[in-house]
């Protein structure tokens, strides 16, 4: 049985849906069997980020109204063997086109087939965010370091905690070095402390992002994105390694400050 | 015959307002808006205890029943207090609630007696006691001590650096200029009551 992670940030554009992808290719390039689910019914993106979009025949709608069979409507990803899936949202139908027992069912469904199914969320705390979560065993949330930004994840954190959704994991991202330092963002412990969940990983601000996304490439892929170097870790993590907490920043000497910050330098 | 929903007494404090516990907790409320509506007069100014029986009051409950006071001009509610056994106790004096995680934005906890908080009160995040509030972590939401009115109750943190603190309804918030920094505090803190404004001062262990 696989394990099925929701991806969540209460607030909208911080990179859940980027998060979704990287984490799902990264997952798949290390050789794991992963199903990606938009959960995003109405907003479809991730198939976008995955340069899936022309292959797309049925949705998530079609399977849990029975129009067809899930296999049917798992668009593969043809970069990973067979071992990358996407199961797209419908772009025509709103949040309540699916039920949250529906959801369940399906992702307990797809648990069976793979190793990591991964819930894209929509933003905010609503019908969809209650889908997503419904079948998901932990979460990653996802934060970029601002105030209002914090301010959401932990009101998600204590809706995730409310629904048995316990095992919850931290990702901060679009980090900026350079505004850190001038005092002008919040610290990677400021965050850490205030959400008291487990840091999963630091993604700088990357503008290759922006590229990779029109383009259709998670830039995991990208061995020489600073962005898709922090991805690589956090797969690496999720899979249970211990990978040093490192910030992928170009100032050399400033990843030093920030590991001996999030108390992981030795 | 029919009970009555709420029962007036006069006292030396003040008048004291019994809420029948075994009517309908939306049928008290009409009526004791009723009784305080038709005698407008009567009740300027007064000061006025209520007493609720054995139903202990949710928050949403106090709520209601202070709005119907507040409409009332100069009725001064003096405390909340309940009848258990024949002993009259205010809620304050219950036993305490153990919260034994994190209070996150969006989440409410409210209780008849002390509050004690193994975690943080994270901003967002209100904490409501009829007694004391005690934090083993930090607080940067909200809380309110002695909400019914309880003076000497007292809220006391690892770390207190509030969004907004009150105590038996007096108000206070953190200055503008701490903004949304994380604080460099570190020594325990009890906030009280001194003179009708709220005082923080460093935790001492023979203040308790």
């Amino acid at each position: 049985m696989g394990k099925a992670i929701v991806i969540t940030s209460g607030k909208g554009g911080v990179g859940k849906t980027t998060t979704t992808a990287n984490i799902g290719a990264g997952l798949a390039a290390l050789g794991k069997r992963v199903a990606l689910v938009d959960a995003d019914i109405g907003l479809r993106n991730l198939d976008i980020f995955m340069g899936l979009e022309n292959r797309i025949v049925y949705n998530i709608v079609d399977v849990v109204t029975g129009e067809v069979e899930l296999t049917k409507a798992l668009v593969r990803d043809k970069r990973f063997e067979d071992s990358l899936f996407l199961l797209p949202a419908a772009q025509t139908k709103d949040k309540n086109a699916v039920s949250t027992n529906q959801m369940r069912s399906l992702v307990h469904q797809l648990k069976k087939e793979f190793d990591f199914v991964l819930l894209d969320c929509p933003a905010g705390i609503e019908q969809g965010f209650q889908n997503a979560m419904a079948g998901a065993d932990e979460a990653v949330v996802v934060v970029n370091p601002e105030v209002p930004s914090v301010r959401d994840a932990d009101r998600v954190v204590g809706l995730l905690e409310a629904n048995n959704v316990k095992n919850n994991h931290l990702i901060i991202n679009r980090l900026r070095p350079e505004m850190v330092k001038r005092g002008e963002m919040l610290e990677i412990k400021d965050v850490v402390d205030l959400l008291s969940i487990k840091l999963l990983g630091v993604v700088p601000e990357d503008e290759r992002i922006v590229m990779s996304t029109n383009r259709g490439e998670p830039t995991v892929l990208d061995q020489s994105s600073r962005a898709g170097a922090a991805y690589r870790d956090i797969c690496r993590r999720l899979l249970g390694e211990d990978v040093p907490m490192t910030i992928h920043a170009d100032d050399g000497s400033f990843f030093h400050k920030l590991k001996k910050l999030v108390g992981l330098s030795s | 015959m029919p009970q009555d929903a709420v029962l007036f007494k006069g006292t030396r404090e003040g008048i004291h307002i019994f809420l029948n516990d075994e009517v309908d907790f939306p049928q008290v409320v009409h009526s004791l808006e009723d009784r305080l509506s038709s005698r407008r007069h009567f009740f300027q100014g007064a000061r006025i205890v209520i007493n609720t029986g054995k139903r202990s009051l949710s928050t949403e409950q106090v709520e209601e029943v202070r709005k119907v006071l507040k409409q009332h001009d100069g009725v001064q509610l003096l405390r909340l207090e309940q009848t258990r056994d024949g002993s009259t106790t205010q809620p304050g004096n219950q036993s305490a609630l153990v919260v034994d995680r994190t209070v996150r934005s969006g989440q409410q906890i409210y209780h008849q007696g002390h509050v004690m908080v193994v975690g943080d009160v994270n901003p967002g995040a209100e904490v409501i006691a009829e007694g004391n509030i005690m934090v083993l972590g930090t607080v940067r939401g909200t809380v309110h001590a002695g909400y019914s009115g309880k003076q000497d109750a007292l809220v006391a943190a690892t770390v207190l650096t509030p969004t907004q603190i009150s105590i038996a309804g007096i108000r206070a918030r953190r200055p503008d200029e701490e903004g949304w920094r994380s604080s460099e505090k570190s020594t325990p803190e009890v906030a009280r009551l001194r003179n009708g404004q709220i005082v923080v001062e460093p935790y001492q262990q023979s203040w308790l």
